[in-house]
Order: structure tokens, then C-alpha cells, then sequence
């Protein structure tokens, strides 16, 4: 009797095991699939991450964040603000390591250990998941550490997946602009030309004059001719600084400075544009520094600035903002006109793309351009928004790579 | 035409720009002395004493930078540097070198003119004036021996080392100093890599001068160059 009651009890027991263990599986099964679900459901490289963040968050408890290189193959943090459950204190340097050599690496620099694991696709290592391990068990036991696995697999696929649709869609485009670039050129050179031939003809004018013109009419030539020089000027200026961007030639010159800084040698270069117009600049922490080249910023806001002016009626304001947060610098640039119908709100920065291409307002369609591709090569982004009740607004975000130098302090005198 | 004002060496390769420079300074009572070259330059420099230089950066035989380079060995010649567009770092180069001020093409006559006359200024005030007791421009007042500032009839209080960066300012009222150049002299040559000292300090000096510190009226940015005390339309 003893020995059926053990081996009940055995069996009961044994049978409790296997029931938990299957439950255990189902779980971890069903936690896949919800992952799995939602990550088919997502387009975007930034869903894809915002959702991976999530689900690890869930499963395997603690901060994680998804680490991807930049054009040089250098990991950065995502240029997208981190939610509450991003991990943001992260050893750039051991993620780096793990990048490059495709291994898992534990760090235990932080207060809490991290793991940082590589997320391998078809054509490599695309990534770093660096996981903070609040709970140990959660992620080393043997189920677990598979569970994991999977969980990185259908995550890299989901990015490798968006990352070829991306691909496709630049071959489109890329075609696209070839066709284009036809009409593109026509377009500069009628840019040029115009202010060209009132050059020559107010200076031919002023030339084969035998004493007809008074002293007011040379005097208007003159100006006509200074005042469209200047006008090519800034075309070929616009132009020849696009194609230095375009080629890549373009190194950042990254230094310390103060947003304040930039947003004021910007105004002060279109001080006589906008003599008639109020500009309202809203800055907190203007002072905080930002590690950006600020010659190329201070063209960003000079741009968007000389579009705001441009493009709305005169006497309305400009509004400036400008907010710096531990994960970076946000500076927006709104007007109150007309705004930008939404099919083209990403149109516009395409280069010598118009909204109005035969209006009269001097320009190539340039502008935007040279804006967006400064932003980028800050790993930046740039979009343009319909503001209510009327205008647009002109959104930049730059990440933010370190921490501001602190500096000895000074006793007041 | 009659010219009587000091003799201006022009360095230009082009002969178009050196020709309507030339017509364009002697119509301002200038005698001018215009050069293709850069050696040719250097030795005009010697044997003419002119009073001032104008000199393109871009030149066939020598580069502009050597010139100011050689040339500041062993003279203090004003120089004006003519750069094209979008080169910061020739232009900061240049002022680092030794050049006083510059301007970058296209320019008008009127922009030159202005710098020519506020550079001539500046070294007629230099012999024998002495250290300048008191400086002012608009609302704001210096007392550089008594260390007083004011922004209009309210002192203005700062600390040692805003006054030493506002008083480097002063000296060069008008000029544009360079980041290295501000370094150097208010922090010394072991901080010139240190730029993001010059940053804050200028910010906090902004914001006790300036009555809308991102409008500066006074202290004003030159991107990717330096500072520049403005000294209104000079």
C-alpha cells in the first residue's frame, strides 16, 4: 500500500512537472507569437524597434535598447526619444566590440549587469541588443537563453524585411531623379540666366551710353546690376554647397556651442529681411551646449528662416523654439502662411522641388534640401508639419552623442 | 584724380577684380599699388611702406597664408584678407596668422571702403595713445583700468574672467577675434582646445550685457571664425 501510495505520489508529482513545463512552453510559444503578430504588422525600421523594446521589456525584465551603426559603421543610440523602458546607459564601446565580432559579451560596468548580444541577419551583424539583466534566470536558463534567441531572430528579419523595402524604394526614386534630371538642369540654368540677362543688359546699357542717361537712370542700372549679382550669388552659393553635401565631401566640424549662438548669427544674417517682421524666440536652455558644426547649423536656420520669411504674408510672425534635453536638440521653426499642402510635406526637400515652379519667388528649390541633408549628416531628422489654425512648421531633431564638458568653476568676482 | 591718402598695396590674380579694385579705392582718394603675385607682393611690402594690404588668398605662385605668414615676421602691416565663400577655417587661418580682418567675395565697395577706413583708424589710434581708460559704444560703458561696466546707467557686475574675455573684446573693438585667438589670451595657450570654455563664458557675458541675449547687439557671432565687438556702422 505504502509502496502504490509513493508511486503515486511520484506519478503525481512527476505529472505536476510535466504539466508546468508545458505550460511554461506554451507561454514562452504564445509570447513569440504575440511578438511575432505585431512585428509582421510593422512597417517602419523605428516600429520594428519601438515594438522589439517592448516585448523584450516584457519577457525578460529589465531596460534593453536596440543599438544600429551609423553610415561609418559606428553604433549610436536611436535618434527616436527612448520610452520609459529604454536602456540608455549603455557601454558604446563593449556594443561596439560585440558588433564587430558578432559574439555576445556580459558587461557589468553599470549598476546593473548587461548583456549585449549581436543581431545577426542574412548579410551580418545588423545590430546590438544590449539587455539589462535585472533577473539572471530570466535570461540564462536553458529555455530562456532559446526563447531569447528567437526572439532576436524574428526581430533582425523584421528589420532586414524593412530594410529591403527601403532599399527598393530608393531604386525607384533613384530612377526617378535620373528622369528628372533633365528638366532639373533647365531649370537651374533659367534660375541663372534670368538675373544674368539683366546683368548684361543694365551693364551694356551703362557701357555704349554717350551722355543720354541721367545721373538717376545710371544709377538704377547700377543697382539692378548689384542686386541680381547678388541674387546669383546666393544660387550658385546653394548650388555648389548641395553639391559638396551630395558628394560626401562634407566632414562635420563638430564643437561645443550654444543653440542660443547659432539661432543669433542666423537672425543677424537676415537682420535686413526681416527688419519688418517679428520674431519670437523661445529658448529655456539656450545656454546648454550641443556638440554640432555650427556653421552648418547656423545654414540650416538661415534657410529655414529665409523660407518662413518667403513664404508668408508680410507682417506675420515667425516663431522660434528651441529644446534641449538630455537626448537632444529640438529647434522649430513655424510661419503663418500658407503651409504646405500634406502630399508634398516631404516633397519639399527634395532638391529643386517647388510647390509653385513658375511663381515668381527667386529660388531653385534648394533650400530645403541642403537642410535636410546637413540634419542627416548630424544623424538627424527634419520634417515639415501643418500648423493650426494656418502655416507650417519646420521640425529638426539631432541626437545627442555626449555629455557637455563640464568646465573648472570660477570664484564670482 | 587726386590721391592723398596712404598708399594701399592690392594682391590679386585676377585681372579683372585687381582692375576694378584699383578704380574703385582711387575713386576714394586712395593711391594704390596692385600686384599679380604673391612674391611680388612681398617685396612691394618692403620697398613701398605701404599702409595697408589687401590680399587674396587664392594666388598663383605663393598661398595667401604664406604671405601673411612671411610678411609677419617682420612687419605689422594691417592686412585684409578677400577669401571666397564657405571657407571658414582659411579665414580663421588667416586671423590666426597675423591678418586683421577680412571679407569674403562677392563684397561691395562700400563693405570694403568701410573696413579699410575703420582698419586705418585703429592703427593711427595705436602710437603713443596709451591703454584706452574708458570705452562705450551705444548703452554699454567699459572703465578697463577701474574694471566697471555698465549697461546703461546700471553696473554690471562680472566675474575676473568675463571682464578678461570682454576686455580682449575691447581691444579689438570693431575686429574679429578668433576662438583660438580668445583662448589663448584669456585662458592661455594650454586651453585652445578647450572652445567649450569660450562658449559658456560668452553665454553668461551675454546674458548680463545683452537685453535679448539670442538678438546679441553687442557681442556677435562670427560662425565658424570668432567674436566681434560691435561697433555700430563703422
Amino acid at each position: 500500500m505504502l509502496v502504490v501510495g509513493v508511486v503515486t505520489s511520484n506519478l503525481a508529482a512527476s505529472v505536476r512537472h510535466q504539466a508546468r513545463i508545458a505550460e511554461h512552453r506554451e507561454r514562452r510559444v504564445s509570447a513569440l507569437y504575440r511578438l511575432s503578430k505585431e512585428l509582421t504588422e510593422a512597417c517602419s525600421e523605428k516600429e520594428i524597434i519601438e515594438i522589439g523594446v517592448r516585448h523584450l521589456h516584457v519577457e525578460f525584465g529589465g531596460r534593453n535598447t536596440l543599438l544600429f551603426p551609423d553610415r561609418n559603421g559606428r553604433l549610436r543610440y536611436p535618434i527616436a526619444p527612448p520610452m520609459e523602458i529604454s536602456l540608455q546607459a549603455v557601454d558604446l564601446g563593449m556594443a561596439q566590440q560585440v558588433f564587430t565580432q558578432g559574439q555576445m559579451e556580459y558587461g557589468s560596468t553599470g549598476i546593473v549587469p548587461t548583456v549585449y548580444i549581436p543581431l545577426n541577419s542574412s548579410t551580418g551583424t545588423i545590430g546590438v541588443l544590449a539587455l539589462e539583466s535585472v533577473n539572471p534566470r530570466r535570461i540564462f536558463l536553458p529555455e530562456q537563453r532559446e526563447l531569447l534567441g528567437a526572439f532576436i531572430n524574428q526581430i533582425s528579419h523584421a528589420l532586414e524585411r524593412a530594410s529591403l523595402a527601403e532599399q527598393a524604394k530608393d531604386a525607384t526614386l533613384k530612377m526617378q531623379a535620373e528622369t528628372l534630371r533633365n528638366s532639373l538642369l533647365s531649370s537651374i540654368s533659367h534660375d541663372l540666366r534670368t538675373p544674368l540677362a539683366a546683368i548684361v543688359c543694365a551693364a551694356s546699357t551703362l557701357e555704349t551710353d554717350t551722355g543720354q542717361l541721367d545721373e538717376d537712370r545710371k544709377r538704377k542700372l547700377a543697382s539692378a546690376i548689384s542686386e541680381e549679382a547678388q541674387r546669383m550669388s546666393d544660387l550658385t552659393t546653394k548650388i555648389l554647397e548641395m553639391a559638396r553635401l551630395e558628394a560626401g565631401e562634407v566632414v562635420l566640424n563638430r564643437q561645443w556651442c550654444a543653440p542660443e549662438e547659432i539661432i543669433g548669427s542666423a537672425l543677424r544674417r537676415l537682420d535686413k529681411k526681416l527688419t519688418s517682421r517679428q520674431v519670437n524666440v523661445v529658448m529655456p536652455d539656450g545656454q546648454a551646449l550641443v556638440y554640432v558644426d555650427a556653421v552648418l547649423l547656423q545654414q540650416v536656420m538661415v534657410n529655414l528662416l529665409d523660407n518662413a520669411d518667403k513664404y508668408s504674408p508680410p507682417g506675420l510672425p515667425i516663431d522660434i523654439s528651441v529644446e534641449t534635453t538630455a537626448f537632444g536638440l529640438s529647434i522649430a521653426v513655424a510661419d503663418s502662411g500658407l503651409g504646405i499642402p500634406e502630399n508634398m510635406q516631404e516633397k519639399i526637400f527634395d532638391k529643386f522641388f517647388r510647390i509653385h515652379a513658375e511663381s515668381a519667388q527667386s529660388g531653385v528649390g534648394l533650400g530645403l534640401s541642403i537642410c535636410r541633408a546637413i540634419v542627416e549628416a548630424h544623424g538627424g531628422e527634419i520634417h515639415a508639419t501643418k500648423r493650426s489654425p494656418g502655416g507650417s512648421v519646420f521640425q529638426l531633431h539631432l541626437p545627442v552623442l555626449e555629455a557637455p564638458p563640464t568646465i573648472d568653476s570660477e570664484e564670482k568676482g | 584724380m587726386k590721391t592723398t591718402g596712404p598708399l594701399l598695396l592690392l594682391i590679386e590674380d585676377d585681372p579683372q577684380l585687381r582692375t576694378l579694385l584699383t578704380t574703385a579705392l582711387e575713386s576714394q582718394g586712395y593711391t594704390v599699388f596692385a600686384i599679380a603675385s604673391g612674391r611680388e607682393g612681398l617685396t612691394a611690402a618692403r620697398n613701398r611702406h605701404p599702409g595697408l594690404l589687401i590680399l587674396d588668398l587664392g594666388l598663383p605662385d605663393i598661398d595667401g597664408q604664406d604671405v601673411i605668414r612671411r610678411l609677419r615676421t617682420w612687419s605689422g602691416l594691417p592686412i585684409i584678407v578677400l577669401s571666397a565663400r564657405d571657407q571658414e577655417s582659411d579665414i580663421t587661418q588667416a586671423l590666426d596668422n597675423g591678418a586683421d580682418d577680412y571679407l569674403t567675395k562677392p563684397f561691395s565697395t562700400a563693405e570694403l571702403m568701410s573696413r579699410i577706413k575703420a582698419l586705418l583708424r585703429r592703427v593711427a589710434k595705436l602710437p603713443g595713445g596709451g591703454a584706452q581708460e574708458c570705452f562705450q559704444v551705444d548703452e554699454l560703458k567699459i572703465e578697463l583700468t577701474r574694471r566697471r561696466v555698465f549697461v546703461g546707467e546700471q553696473e554690471i557686475h562680472l566675474t575676473p574672467t568675463e571682464f578678461r574675455l570682454l576686455c580682449v573684446l575691447v581691444r579689438n573693438a570693431g575686429f574679429v577675434v578668433t576662438h583660438r585667438q580668445l583662448l589663448e589670451k584669456v585662458w592661455g595657450a594650454s586651453y585652445i582646445e578647450h572652445s567649450h570654455y569660450l562658449r559658456i563664458y560668452m553665454g553668461q557675458l551675454r546674458h548680463k550685457i545683452e537685453a535679448d541675449p539670442a538678438r546679441p547687439r553687442y557681442l556677435l557671432t562670427e560662425a565658424g571664425v570668432g567674436y566681434r565687438l560691435n561697433m555700430g556702422e563703422n
